[in-house]
């Protein structure tokens, strides 16, 4: 039984809690329990982390902190925090200064960073500690070929030395789970560009224009979904498709991944909150 | 933002080093004097490609010129999406999103941030997270009909504590 | 030595050379029917010629059929003649019986979808080449001796090494410098790349070693006056600038190594109108101190500026055309070096050019010392103005997109490298050409780069190109090479295929004399009135001097008016039936 600590950061539990929902059940189908961390706080990514590195840094360090003292790894499920987390915990392993002032601010409340917890990001999970071998056997009732396209997400595989998540050039994980499941893995030109969702709170016309651009890249090749694994891209890519400059065109549905891999377990479409997603994907669920 | 973007395009400026050295000593900014012009950042930018106003190049010479009032006043450092789809394609391992960073906190520490980012970093250091005003009862229900607990338990005390000591107690460094 | 008296009997070997030739035209046909023409007592084809048993097949079917003269019809004489020849004289047959056949070249990679017409091509080759056969007469393998000595013009660092070199294998050598000490350009510099010591300090064991060596004469405020004779047999006069007095050397081998000077630029960025404006050359015979000061009032430099590419990279303008190659290494060096001494170092350049071992690493630090890097675009040079004593800088920077302005404190231009002043007297002194740059062309860019036209005389370091001291170097032991092996043979063979004046139908009218681009052809005052003689060391076998002769004196050996005359008739008189002759 593998156990780890789940941090949703801020987005996930009120615009997308299907996806808090399929991680657990899924990752229950192969023996991962998560425990939610409480009384956490924001990792700071982008913004607070423009003001001030060092409230970014402690901020996230109190993360790290947390898990530390209940002693188990991090699962981050949105790409920004799994970043955040992972580069801040790379950077606090290696800079001394930093780690004493902000072990200082902790102390306050009795925590301590000391580099024990490892930061994992959710496709991580499916590689590492489930393996591609048990996915395959825990398939009950495969897809039936469907053509889909994954979006990775900048944070979840870039910097690549410090994430080590996948090849930041050439991503696979979540295309070996779509054709594991039975789907047909698309792949579409500027696989690894950003959604735009970083652009929203400064420039939302720009953020728009980025997803659009990456919308009808995966257009040209007439797939039937967007699959994707960060909770602000999987918003953002679904945004720009319903909102005011959406193109004319049919929706692309887009899923999280665990909201796709989840039928094919066996798991109901209602656990996995499936009409929750704002555009429909039953063509994803027939295929 | 009509506190930014104060830039005069036709003055002469003086190239000076000491804008560069001043990043290079701010956290995430070591890497500054690396940059050797190739370019190889700009054609790999999204937002580049989708804007004429912005060119990561660009900007970068302009830190190494010395142009610090031009670029501390104007809202490019803040386009930067930190993708860092540069950086991976960067051949001196530049972090362009780190060294924009550095600036971002200058900026900041100087009093330029876009009203954009000042929202969210209002709302985060007060409440601890970025959406407890966008927590609805409706999507309370959508978590308990999930099975998902409804107590988000998020804290904010922590972030008071932090907003006090390094956003508005002047910024060390 | 004439063999037309006895019996031609010729050897035809067709070469398939793989697919080359045979997938092109019919090389069995064409064997087959050159078996037919008269003289022919053997013809065949096969796979490779060149390769160990195509030779092979020549020296053996010598000995079986007592051939005298041999046809190889396959690739161009300038890839494999000096092959056949060499296979044909190990068999005892004259080298000049041999004659071979471009049925690559001039056929199969010419005309690759004509079967036909391609084949029909080829036989009327070989057949010319068989008529021309029967003409062909022995000539005599001449060699000159080579006098065991190396004349070096110039004593900086590549002449000293090449000097060296040679000296250390046991030849005698000759330095003869115009100024008053060796050292060249180099000696004058307080910085060098990528190593960090001054001209001096680097120089200093190569000119004990060269001072000391028994084997080397130094001539210093010299300059050569007067070079005649050929390879091997040069006969050279030295003048000493100071005291008028001349001597004469006997010289096997010359290398050319008289280096470059620093264009003056003129006309640019107002050079010459403040003493702040200086080119890199002079930067870098600054004495290494403490501080650097401005030559105008002796304030320390706060701020120093850099521009590149002066007077180099300038389309349309001859002389000017050409990279000065080790200018942007110079100056990240000279700009490294310095940061820390000034307040601001800004380079402005169009290109960089760092391409050198150590080089690029030289740039980096630059960068990374806080050298500040500008890039203007090459139609929009950068303006200086000295107003006031201020020498006031402005360009645009095209990466950062805006208008710069900077007062310097001192103004430093990377200057072309240039010949020296007296480089055109060089170059008819040792008939060399010299390429559009203005410096002196090797024989072949790539495969010969330090021998010239002039057989004999090598060029080596910054006489040849604009290039860096560790280049000039790397010649220097390239040229010494290439004399060592001339002056270790202790003599070299030279062409037979030379002019040759018939003594009794000369009129002595000198036509040829002028006529003759390498000034092999003089007079014989032996005879009375003295008849054209030509010094057949120095002749190229161009043809000039026997198509200018008005008497038909002058006949080509291996390309005699009948030899040549017996090829068109056999190409436009052919008649399918044999005559005569037939096959062994």
């Amino acid at each position: 039984m593998k156990e780890f600590v789940l941090y949703t950061g801020c987005t996930t539990p009120v615009r997308l809690p299907a996806y808090e929902a399929s991680v657990k059940i899924v990752l229950a189908k192969f023996g991962i329990t998560l425990v939610d961390m409480k009384d956490a706080n924001c990792c700071g990514a982008q913004y607070v982390e423009s003001v001030s590195h060092t409230a970014f840094a402690a901020m996230t360090g109190r993360l790290l902190a947390i898990a530390e003292k209940m002693d188990m790894d991090i699962l981050a499920i949105c790409g920004a925090c799994s970043g955040s987390m992972k580069t801040m915990k790379h950077e606090l392993d290696n800079n001394k200064k930093l780690l004493k002032e902000v072990n200082e601010v902790l102390a306050e409340e009795g925590l301590k960073y000391t580099g024990k917890v490892e930061v994992k990001h959710l496709l991580q999970i499916f590689q590492e500690d489930i393996g591609y071998a048990a996915i395959r056997e825990a398939i009950v009732r495969p897809y039936r070929g469907i053509r889909l396209s994954a979006h990775y997400g900048c944070h979840v595989t870039r910097p690549e030395e410090i994430v080590q998540v996948d090849d930041a050039e050439n991503p696979k994980i979540i295309d070996k789970i779509i054709e594991i499941a039975g789907g047909t893995a698309v792949d579409y030109v500027g696989k690894t560009r950003c959604c735009g969702g970083p652009m929203l709170g400064i420039d939302a016309e720009l953020a728009g224009k980025i997803g659009r651009d990456k919308i009808e890249n995966i257009r040209n090749e007439n797939v039937e979904g967007i699959i994707t694994a960060c909770a602000f891209c999987d918003l953002q890519l679904t945004q720009v498709q319903i909102g005011d400059d959406a193109s004319d065109q049919d929706k692309i549905p887009v899923m999280t991944l665990p909201q796709f891999l989840g039928p094919a377990l066996g798991v109901n479409f209602s656990s996995l909150g499936i009409e929750l997603n704002r555009i429909n994907p039953q063509a994803i669920l027939q295929g | 933002m009509s506190k930014l973007d104060k830039t005069n395009e036709h003055e002469e400026h003086t190239p000076s080093s000491s804008f560069s050295r001043e990043i290079e000593k701010e956290p995430g900014g070591a890497d500054i004097q690396h940059c050797i012009q190739c370019g190889m950042c700009t054609a790999s930018c999204m937002v580049a490609s989708v804007t004429e106003k912005y060119r990561p190049r660009k900007l970068i010479q302009k830190i190494l010129l010395g142009m610090r009032e031009e670029v501390l006043t104007s809202e490019l450092p803040w386009l930067c999406m930190t993708c860092r789809q540069c950086e991976e394609r960067c051949q001196e391992d530049v972090s362009l999103a780190e060294i924009f960073h550095a600036v971002r906190n200058i900026a900041a520490r100087e009093g330029y941030i876009p009203v954009g980012v000042q929202k969210v970093v209002d709302t985060v250091m007060e409440d601890g997270w970025m959406l407890k005003d966008g927590y609805s009862d409706f999507i309370e229900d959508d978590r308990d009909d999930l099975g998902l607990h409804t107590d988000l338990g998020w804290n904010n005390e922590f972030v008071k504590k932090i907003k006090k000591r390094f956003i508005d107690g002047g910024n060390k460094k | 030595m004439s063999d037309t008296k006895e019996k031609p009997r010729i050897g035809v070997f067709v070469c398939h050379c793989g697919h080359n030739i045979a997938g092109y035209l019919d090389v069995e046909k064409v064997a087959k029917q050159a078996g037919e023409l008269p003289d022919v007592v053997f013809s065949v084809d096969e796979m490779f010629m060149c390769s160990d048993a195509g030779q092979q097949l020549i020296k053996d079917k010598i000995k079986e059929h007592d051939l005298n003269r041999v046809v190889v019809a396959s690739c161009s004489p300038r890839m494999h003649e000096p092959t056949f020849r060499r296979a044909v004289e190990e068999a005892d047959v004259n080298r000049y019986m041999f004659d071979q056949v471009n049925l690559r070249e001039h056929v199969s990679w010419c005309h690759q979808n004509e079967w036909d017409k391609g084949t029909e091509k080829a036989w009327d080759l070989v057949r010319m080449s068989v008529a021309r056969a029967r003409m062909l007469e022995s000539l005599p393998i001449k060699t000159v001796k080579v006098t065991p000595r190396t004349l070096i013009v110039g004593g900086g660092i590549a002449g000293l090494r090449a000097a060296l070199d040679i000296a250390e294998r046991g030849f005698d050598v000759v330095i003869v410098e115009k100024n008053s000490e060796l050292g060249g350009s180099v000696l004058k510099w307080t910085h060098l790349f990528p190593t960090d010591q001054t001209g001096t300090e680097l120089l200093k064991p190569l000119i004990r070693n060269v001072k000391k060596h028994e084997r080397i004469t130094i001539m210093l405020n010299s300059k050569v006056s007067v070079f005649d004779g050929y390879i091997g047999n040069f006969e050279v006069t030295v003048k000493n600038q100071k005291s008028g007095a001349e001597e004469t050397l006997d010289i096997g081998t010359a290398i050319v190594t008289t280096g470059f000077q620093t264009f003056k630029p003129e006309g640019y960025y107002s050079y010459g109108e403040s003493p702040d404006i200086i080119t890199l050359a002079d930067l870098q015979e600054i004495p290494r101190s403490a501080g650097l000061m401005r030559p105008s009032d002796g304030k320390p430099v706060k701020k120093l500026v850099f521009i590149g590419c002066v007077g180099s990279r300038e389309p349309g303008k001859l002389g000017h055309e050409h990279c000065s190659r080790s200018c942007c290494s110079a100056t990240a060096k000279a700009a490294s070096d310095l940061s820390e001494r000034v307040d601001e170092v800004i380079i402005l350049y169009q290109d960089i050019r760092t391409y050198g071992k150590g080089h690029e690493e030289m740039h980096r630090l630059a960068r990374r010392e806080h050298v500040i890097y500008s890039k203007f675009r090459k139609d929009e040079k950068p303006t200086v103005k000295v107003i006031d004593g201020r020498v006031h800088v402005t360009w645009h920077d095209v990466l950062a997109g805006r208008d710069l302005q900077v007062d310097a404190d001192l103004l430093v231009l990377a200057s072309a490298m240039v010949p020296p002043e007296d480089i055109v007297e060089t170059s008819k002194l040792f008939s060399l050409t010299r390429s559009p740059d203005g410096f002196f062309n090797p024989e072949h860019i790539k495969l010969a780069p330090l021998t010239t036209h002039t057989a004999g005389v090598m060029i080596a370091g910054a006489s040849q190109a604009a290039k860096n001291a560790s280049e000039s170097v790397v010649d220097a032991s390239g040229a010494a090479a290439k004399a060592v092996g001339l002056m270790a043979a202790g003599e070299v063979e030279i062409e037979s295929t030379v002019a040759h004046v018939v003594p009794d139908l000369c009129s002595s009218c000198h036509t040829c004399v002028t006529a003759c681009p390498y000034g092999a052809i003089s007079m014989d005052n032996e005879h009375d009135p003295p008849v054209a003689f030509v010094q057949e060391a120095k002749c190229k076998g161009c043809g000039t001097c026997s198509a200018a002769c008005p008497s038909g004196a002058i006949l080509m050996y291996h390309s005699t008016d009948d030899q040549i005359m017996t090829m068109v008739e056999a190409y436009l008189c052919y008649t399918p039936k044999a005559e005569g002759g037939g096959t062994a």
